[in-house]
């Protein structure tokens, strides 16, 4: 068990020097000028100021020479600094990063509590109208683009009716709570302030549901056909067969098995969720780091894409980690494979 | 697998219907139906898109870029069933011509990732080794990316069009396509049959064809079946923030960013996105059947 | 627990929430303004902080504004975008500025007056004693050195406003002397610009800024700045959060001019789409709103609590035919081009019908443009204009452009509208949105035959736009990637007027220019849209400048 997260670890920086030389490669390949983004048509046409630009970037040594030296401070933690802000991309991501994470955790928390409880349910009542129903609700979810279910329940839901807040992490009057976790929800708690928390909360309501929503689809259909599989296998048979409650059978025997095989898809789906959220962030102005990879891209911010690239792929690359060492924990036959 | 009832009841459904082709034929739908209603309505739907993607450009009253800036942003009416957009083009024409759009999109991105992603998982399969390590590392690098984020990059770098954003998409969904195929290499080249057949002389060319595509083939159909609806959702998605289709094409995505623009005006986002959400549900309905198909045990 | 159980949990926990949902929304039907801070609206009455409740009292001191705001920094000699003249203009004071309502006269903030030579180079500015810092420092003319030095040393976006300044001379603590390299009837103009504004040189020196040759590699007060205003105007910056608010409160040691700042607190919220703004202004938890469009004003009109205007504004967008990236257009394709654009429905479909099509390339309004007609849509003229150009039967084209919402007009739209008049007169363009980083480079590379662009004025003078599309020769404008195009007839007008001080004399130059220019017809105006003014009924001065966007300091809530 141990060699085995130990070999997966060790192909880690493997993986940080794939991942920097395809965003590095792919990144400088965008034609067109940075600078004019960042001056202005008027600054960008003074000789000058272009030159004294290109040095300060760094933007006038061989593309060689500039990937060794963003490697090399990218071991040191140093993603370089954003055309944009102006200030360390690390910097950016940091700041942006705890509304991402704070929209993830939503979103999984809709997603998978739901999603295993539908499944289970789905599965109980195998075949019949109920199972159906629940299969179209997931099926539902990830046929809908994630966008477009954005904009409809903001319209209908802000727009028309006015029950939730529309974009945005507060309502425009309230301050932001002081920072300790970056979750706003969280850090409103933290100082204290309750109507401050249900605001965040509030605004959270429904890019949470949407970008849920989108994901429950897998977790569903997981949670339903391993909770079959299992119901089906010899010991609940037997247990059963001891007379025990169909309720007994199903908690101690049933759901506990078909959770493992649905804890790894809900790992994996968090990949899922990074993709989505870039699009459900763009809908609902959410300032994480989705936004963020859109406005870099649109700007042509060459580190700020790179750290977006990087910080993405290296979060999966964690969770899949995960996932796999849980699967690992949880079915003794890996184990000792 | 069916049990004897089963199939003394197909005889009789059989002896009902007669043994003519269409008969049989009458006879597979409503045993299909039967087993899962939506399959069928996924199927029926998706003829349908695809009668209008051939036929559209010959009957719609309106063509896609015919501008009417005196008659801008109306609500539905008789004249424009779905209104009009800011430039007064019809809603319902370009969403009905939008479908020429991504349904070959979408085919051409699972063609050819899963042409790459064969030739590469079989070989990576069958020599091991060295090569098999390189590709599969491969593979998990280019999966680390959230697909949109590498198709933005991508698309950002080569610049906004649809050519470019299938060249994206197809570079992010190849890997799929060459981990399940050395996924069944690595499962049936141990298998008796095949150390059976290269005993009696079978050549690589023909083990490959014969033992272990048809066992991929399933899997395979599966995967690309339900990743039509992923490429039509991704597409669109490119599209919506600007990486996509270009104007005016009338690409789905496109068409919802548009009506992003004019909030209020709901019908110019509606009809894309029932469009949308039409195909890559009987798209996931039809995967589904697939699934069930090739594997009863799923029930 | 028993499954029935987890569902009848869920469903009241469903209940609670939808409950909590629309009590506050109840709460949320906007009455009137909003007060003070969450904070305090918490402690007065323990709802839900959902809607714009009139607190007790309805002292009326907090002003939100909501923008796209896109600052990248508060460093007035390093920053060069929109918000930040706004900002600017509020926190820190220039020399002098332009007179309400006016466009060409100047009137003094820092400075009380101030003498021109004859020949249109030497400025002296004589300050008024009064003038101090937010802080109480006094204001003297080592500070306004110091300011402009650093704006012309730190060589970042907004360096060039010191184009042409040889040297400044504090000749004693409240007289400035400035020495230009060449005439130049519009330098006080540029004084006007928010970049030109005064911070305070011991603070900024404290923490890291130089104003000597080399600040652009030295210079360390960014970061200082960017957290602290060093100004001495209205207000003065409480918190900077990046791409979430701006807060200011009012200054206490503010010296004049008046008004004095109407408010104890504005805020500026970065709220990105137009339809989040408006909802937000009609409950009334935001007070003005700076990024409606038009098609969204015209829906916003019947609501009561809710003012909105359309005013002039001076920006514009145009299209740019390059025939040196392009020898078929040749100067009669691109007067056929300029006659083919049917330019009231293109004021129709991306503006609503609310704005302008100005003359030529030079805001409306400004000196010598109401001199000249603009140019009429006529298809048949523009037919045989292409025939005599050497391409009777219509080409192929890419028509490029930045992929942006500029002043409120959706460059999609734009670009699909001219492709579609184009295609009326046999010209096929096929689209070509880019990014507008890429684009920017493309364009002043030269390299785009047919492209749609956008101006706004850095300050408010014909000038400007003459040196910039008046092919005059100059480095780096449209002159060069055009192909070294010079026009040697507004070359020397442009002279004359640069000499000429006396504004109908100029007007009169002008008007020949923008004949020229017209004729000539390498940049083709489009719409100069109008701005909409969108804000509370019970909110005063939301105006719009042509040199700082919006003085926060005017606006008073009532």
């Amino acid at each position: 068990m141990a060699i085995y997260i130990t070999r997966r670890l060790l192909l880690l920086p493997v993986l940080l020097v794939g991942l920097s030389l395809i965003t590095f490669v792919v990144s400088h390949k965008i034609p067109g000028n940075p600078l004019v983004a960042q001056l202005g048509l008027r600054g960008a046409s003074n000789p000058q100021t272009v030159r004294t630009y290109r040095k300060k970037w760094g933007l006038d040594r061989s593309l060689p020479e500039q990937y060794v030296a963003y490697v090399g401070n990218l071991l040191h933690g140093d993603f370089g600094r954003s055309l944009v802000s102006q200030r360390p991309v690390s910097e950016d991501l940091k700041q942006y990063m705890p509304a991402t994470i704070e929209l993830a955790v939503a979103s999984l928390i809709v997603a998978a509590v739901p999603g295993l409880l539908l499944g289970i349910w789905a599965a109980v009542r195998a075949n019949t109208v109920t199972d159906s129903a629940i299969r179209l609700i997931a099926l539902l979810g990830s046929s809908l683009p994630v966008f477009w279910l954005g904009l409809i329940v903001l319209f209908l839901l802000y727009g028309r009716l006015g029950w939730l807040p529309g974009p945005g992490r507060l309502s425009p009057y309230a301050t932001p709570p002081p920072q300790v976790t970056g979750l706003y929800t969280v850090d409103s708690l933290l100082a204290g302030k309750p109507e401050l928390f249900w605001d965040a909360l509030k605004h959270l309501v429904l890019p949470a549901f949407v970008l849920g929503w989108s994901t429950m689809g897998v977790i569903t259909r997981m949670s339903r056909s391993s909770l079959l599989d299992v119901l089906k296998t010899d010991y609940v048979r037997t247990a059963r067969a001891k007379g025990l409650t169909p309720l007994t059978v199903l908690r101690r025997h049933a759901v506990r098995n078909a959770i493992v095989p649905t804890l790894t898809v809900t790992s994996l789906a968090f990949g899922g969720l990074l993709a989505g959220a870039v699009l459900t962030e763009v809908v609902f102005s959410w300032p994480g780091i989705g936004q963020y990879a859109v406005q870099s891209a649109d700007n042509l911010d060459v580190p700020g894409v790179m750290g977006v690239t990087l910080v993405a792929g290296l979060l999966y690359v964690l969770v899949n980690l995960l996932a796999d060492i849980l699967y690992a924990l949880f079915d003794p036959r890996i184990r000792y494979a | 697998m069916t049990t004897p009832a089963e199939d003394a009841a197909g005889t009789i459904a059989l002896r009902q219907y007669g043994t003519s082709v269409p008969a049989r034929l009458q006879h597979a739908i409503d045993r299909i139906w039967a087993r899962n209603p939506a399959s069928c309505i996924g199927a029926l739907i998706l003829l349908a898109w695809l009668a209008v993607a051939v036929s559209v450009p010959l009957w719609t009253p309106y063509a896609s870029n015919a501008q009417d800036v005196a008659h801008r942003l109306q609500g539905p009416s008789l004249h424009h069933l779905m209104g009009t957009d800011t430039l007064g083009r019809d809603v319902l024409s370009r969403t009905l011509l939008g479908s020429r759009i991504s349904l070959p999109v979408a085919v051409v991105v699972i063609a050819v990732s899963s042409v790459i992603g064969t030739a590469l998982g079989t070989i990576s399969g069958y020599f091991g080794g060295a090569i098999d390590e390189v590709m599969m590392r491969v593979v998990d690098i280019t999966l680390a990316f959230p697909a949109i984020v590498l198709a933005m990059a991508i698309t950002a770098a080569l610049g906004p069009s649809l050519t470019h954003a299938m060249i994206a998409m197809v570079a992010v969904w190849w890997p799929i396509y060459a981990r399940l195929m050395r996924g069944q290499v690595l499962t049936v080249m141990p298998q008796d049959h095949v150390l059976a057949a290269r005993a009696l002389g079978a050549g690589e060319l023909r083990l490959m064809a014969r033992h272990i595509f048809p066992v991929a083939l399933g899997p395979m159909v599966v995967q690309a079946t339900t990743d039509f609806g992923a490429v039509v959702l991704l597409t669109a998605g490119l599209s919506f923030i600007g990486l996509g289709a270009v104007p005016p094409s009338p690409e789905w995505g496109a068409l919802i960013s548009d009506g992003r623009q004019q909030f209020y005006q709901w019908w110019i986002a509606t009809a894309p996105g029932l469009a949308i959400l039409s195909v890559v549900l009987s798209f996931n309905f039809l995967g589904d059947a697939v699934l069930d198909f090739l594997d009863p045990r799923r029930r | 627990m028993p499954r029935s159980a987890i569902c009848r949990a869920l469903g009241v926990l469903a209940v609670a929430l939808l409950f909590a949902a629309c009590s506050s929304s109840n709460n949320n039907a906007g009455k009137g303004s909003n007060a003070g801070g969450a904070a305090t609206k918490a402690a007065a009455g323990g709802s839900p902080v959902a809607g714009g409740n009139t607190a007790p009292g309805g002292s009326g001191k907090t002003i939100i504004i909501a923008r796209q705001t896109d600052l990248s920094t508060l460093d007035p000699e390093n920053s060069f975008c929109d918000t930040c003249q706004i900002y600017l203009s509020a926190v820190y004071q220039t020399l002098v500025t332009l007179k309400p309502g006016s466009l060409t006269e100047a009137v003094g903030e820092i400075a009380r007056s101030w003498d021109i030579s004859p020949d249109l180079t030497t400025f002296t500015f004589h300050l008024d004693p009064a003038a101090k810092f937010a802080n109480g420092d006094p204001l003297t003319s080592a500070d306004v050195k110091f300011s402009l030095q650093r704006l012309k040393n730190l060589k970042a976006g907004p360096a060039f406003f010191m184009d042409g300044v040889k040297t400044i001379d504090g000749v004693d603590p409240q007289t400035v002397k400035f020495t230009l390299e060449g005439p130049d009837s519009a330098f006080l103009m540029k004084l006007m610009a928010p970049y030109s504004v005064i911070v305070d040189a011991k603070v900024v020196q404290a923490n890291g800024g130089t104003d000597a040759e080399g600040a652009d590699k030295n210079d360390k007060a960014k970061d200082y700045l960017d957290a602290h205003s060093a100004g001495s105007g209205p207000y003065v910056l409480q918190s900077w959060t990046r791409n979430t608010e701006v807060r200011l409160t009012a200054n206490p040691n503010y010296w004049g001019p008046p008004p004095n700042p109407q408010a104890q607190t504005v805020v500026i919220k970065d709220v990105k789409d137009a339809a989040t703004q408006r909802q937000l202004l009609e409950r009334g938890d935001i007070d003005v709103a700076m990024n409606i469009t038009h098609d969204v004003a015209t829906q916003m009109q019947k609501d009561k609590d809710v003012s909105v205007q359309f005013v002039r504004s001076y920006d514009f967008l145009y299209l740019e035919a390059n025939e040196k990236a392009d020898p078929r257009l040749t100067k009669e394709v691109r007067q056929a081009i300029a006659a083919a654009i049917d330019y009231p429905g293109l004021i129709q479909a991306t503006v609503g019908g609310h704005g302008i099509q100005p003359s030529t390339t030079i805001p409306q309004g400004f000196l010598g443009t109401d001199l000249v007609p603009p140019v009429k849509t006529d298809k048949a003229a523009a037919k045989s204009l292409l025939a005599k150009g050497g391409q009777p039967n219509g080409f192929s084209i890419k028509l490029a452009y930045p992929n942006q919402v500029l002043y409120g007009v959706d460059m999609n739209v734009l670009a699909q509208k001219v492709a579609a008049d184009l295609a009326a007169i046999g010209i096929t363009a096929t689209l070509s949105p880019l990014e507008i980083g890429p684009w920017g480079g493309d364009y002043s590379g030269g390299s785009l035959p047919l492209t749609l662009a956008y101006w706004a004025p850095d300050y408010p003078d014909t000038s400007e736009y003459v040196s910039w599309f008046g092919l005059v020769g100059t480095p780096g404008t449209p002159s060069e990637w055009l192909g070294n195009v010079v026009n040697d007839q507004i070359v020397a007008l442009n002279k004359q007027a640069a000499a000429a001080a006396d504004n109908t004399q100029r007007a009169q130059i002008y008007k020949q220019v923008i004949q020229q220019m017209q004729d000539a017809s390498y940049d083709i105006p489009l719409v100069q849209p109008d701005l909409v003014l969108a804000n509370r009924s019970n909110i005063q001065n939301n105006v719009y400048s042509p040199c700082c966007n919006l003085l926060l300091g005017q606006l008073v809530k009532q």
